[in-house]
């Protein structure tokens, strides 16, 4: 007993060392002008099964390295005898308070990665969802806008004048598939 | 080298009060229970087959190696749901604490299979959560403030009239959390560093005109926009701060006293109740500034326990300074230690006496009695339960308990609800049919004669 002890703290202590080791290292992002760091980046690849098996990958990038200033909003219409009927609005006033961040998250990486099967997955969704027949066209309109990047701050006054210029662009289209195959 | 052992002891394995991890246990249960709860709607979509994210698609959102979840294997949306079900029970029972270690693990390890499942609706409150719940699920000691503490607590009041000591742990945890802090905040440091409007100062403004993000009408983002160069700038600082915490401590005696004496890792703190609790107010993150306020709790020690302790009670500690010497300053709190419910009582209350305000005086004792409440028939204690304040005021039944509500931080939020108009008369009602019936019910059965036997 006397001799299990200490070597369960040093386990614990070793495992300690580990997982700090693994989490730092495997944090490390736009490293490439620091050659120490640059070397730790990479020895990411020991600490990866760890890392990831554990869950515990993690990217601090919140609002850096600038700030996300494209704002998307999307609107997804049916159309209904040649006539085009907004079936879904994904605004933030639009959503609940506990759904709002993550449905916007959905849209915003839908849109980043530009992916058309993503896009018409979150459409057939809908089609399930709203009892849509199979052949309904479906299509996703897309309003852009993007804040502006000054040299230095501006006044109030200058951000009181300052309004968004909405662009507005069909994004994609599709049809209801048949639901029952899904 | 047993000099460097010692050291190395000292550091991973110090004895620390556990009551920071019981706290965040609470929080991250809280926490992840509000917004999955929140989430109902879209169980389905968000990680079933039939949802956005069918797991053939699954490749061009999730990597394939080292990769587990048990949304692999549940697919379709009734297993899904009862997964999720399951989740929620899970998280229920590690807020309360009824079989915590089993519950805190498993809750942990659905929240890996759920996050893992589906990353697209994922932000970086949910991140920390998962890494919380990693450090959770493997400290030794997250009993505290739990329903499995709270029955052995009861035992052991019962047979020796005091309280279990203060549950203990070792301080490895903490320097895991602790690390876990100085990740977030040095990596996302050095990647504002590496922009430009950061260092410009617009980034705030910018982020405050972005819909996604600000809760208010553009009006007041214009105006918030004058402070944004200095948010950004004090932002800077505030997360470069954090590595001041690697400085070991014993290396601050350069210091003045003034200086040293205060604790750089509660200021820190103090500085991100401030940053994170403003964001919270005016931007929607999810679940980012919650998260943080819960790894905070787990920051906490004995030390800051007491800080805080001691703050909350200084201007009563002034307040009552000068009154009787019987009390010490104390709430007396006279209860019936014959009558099981009143017994009860008086050990929640004890319970929830974080800031030490409340002293219990069973007046069956007639020496106490004599002491504390000579001056009050025994009929009348017999009646209800009745409080004397330091300044000799004494108030009895509804309104005794009311008043604590003031002085047991747990009930601060029930306080100016007992105050409401209508209430009180409500609220002496039930107390008089609760006192009425008192000696009748013991062990939760009620007999018909008032004079039944009482268990001891």
């Amino acid at each position: 007993m006397s001799l299990l002890r200490p070597l369960v703290k040093i386990a614990i202590a070793l495992f300690c060392l580990w997982h700090m080791a693994a989490v730092g290292v495997y944090s490390l992002q736009n490293v490439d002008k620091q050659p120490v760091l640059k070397w730790l980046e990479g020895k990411q690849y020991i600490f990866r099964p760890y890392v990831l098996a554990t869950s515990q990958w993690q990217r601090w990038n919140l609002f850096s390295p600038d700030p996300l200033r494209r704002v998307t909003e999307m609107r997804i219409d049916r159309q209904i005898f040649e006539t085009w009927m907004p079936v879904r609005n994904i605004v933030f006033g639009e959503l609940g308070s506990f759904r709002r961040a993550s449905e916007l998250k959905v849209m915003r990486r839908m849109d980043e990665d530009n992916q058309s099967e993503l896009k018409d997955q979150y459409i057939q969704d809908i089609c399930r969802s709203d009892g849509l027949l199979p052949g309904t066209p479906m299509r996703i309109i897309k309003r852009v806008q993007v804040i502006p990047k000054t040299e230095g701050p501006q006044t109030v006054q200058w951000w009181m004048e300052w309004q968004p210029e909405w662009q507005e662009t069909l994004d994609f289209e599709t049809t209801c598939k048949n639901t029952l195959t899904t | 080298m047993k000099r460097l052992l010692t050291i190395l002891d000292q550091f991973f394995f110090e004895r620390v009060s556990a009551s920071g991890f019981g706290l965040m246990r609470i929080l991250w249960a809280g926490t992840a229970l509000a917004f999955l709860l929140g989430s109902a709607p879209d169980i389905i979509r968000y990680w079933s087959d039939a949802g956005i994210l069918p797991r053939n698609l699954g490749y061009l959102v999730f990597r394939n190696e080292y990769r587990f979840t048990l949304l692999d294997t549940f697919t379709e949306p009734l297993p899904v749901l009862l997964l999720w079900c399951t989740y929620v029970t899970t998280l229920f029972c590690t807020l309360f604490g009824i079989w915590t270690r089993t519950m805190t693990v498993s809750a942990v390890l659905l929240m890996f299979s759920f996050h893992e499942r589906n990353l697209q609706p994922l932000g970086g409150g949910d991140t920390l959560l998962r890494n919380i719940g990693f450090i959770l699920m493997i400290a030794p000691e997250i009993d505290a403030f739990s329903m499995d503490r709270l029955e052995r607590q009861w035992k052991y009041w019962w047979d020796t009239g005091k309280l279990l000591p203060a549950l203990k742990t070792h301080i490895w945890p903490y320097r895991l959390l602790l690390w876990q802090f100085l990740i977030i905040y040095s990596t996302s440091l050095w990647d504002k560093l590496q922009g430009t409007m950061w260092l410009d100062g617009t980034t705030v403004a910018a982020i405050f005109h972005h819909t996604h993000f600000f809760r208010w009408p553009k009006l007041l983002s214009d105006l918030l926009s004058f402070f944004s160069p200095y948010v950004c700038f004090t932002f800077l600082v505030y997360e470069a701060t954090w590595l001041l915490l690697l400085v070991p401590r014993n290396i601050w005696w350069v210091l003045p006293e003034r200086v040293r004496k205060h604790s750089l890792k509660r200021w820190i703190l103090c500085g991100g109740i401030f940053f994170h609790g403003t964001i919270a107010l005016l931007m929607d993150v999810g679940t980012f500034s919650f998260a943080m306020f819960t790894g905070y709790t787990g920051l906490l020690l004995e030390r800051d326990f007491a800080v805080l302790k001691n703050i909350a009670n200084g201007w009563w500690l002034r307040k009552t300074r000068n009154y009787t010497r019987e009390t010490n300053g104390k709430i007396s709190v006279l209860y019936d230690g014959d009558c099981r419910l009143c017994t009860r009582s008086i050990f929640t209350l004890i319970l929830l006496n974080h800031l030490g305000r409340l002293s219990p005086v069973d007046f069956r004792n007639a020496a106490s009695r004599k002491r504390f409440a000579p001056d009050i028939a025994l009929g009348d204690l017999d009646r209800a339960m009745h409080i004397r304040m330091p300044d000799g005021t004494t108030l009895s039944g509804f309104d005794a308990f009311r008043r604590m509500t003031w002085h047991l931080p747990a009930l601060w939020p029930l306080a100016p609800v007992l105050s409401l108009p209508g209430v009180p008369t409500i609220g002496r009602k039930v107390y008089a049919v609760i006192t009425a019936n008192r000696k009748r019910c013991v062990e939760g059965t009620c007999a018909k004669d008032e004079n039944a036997r009482r268990t001891p």
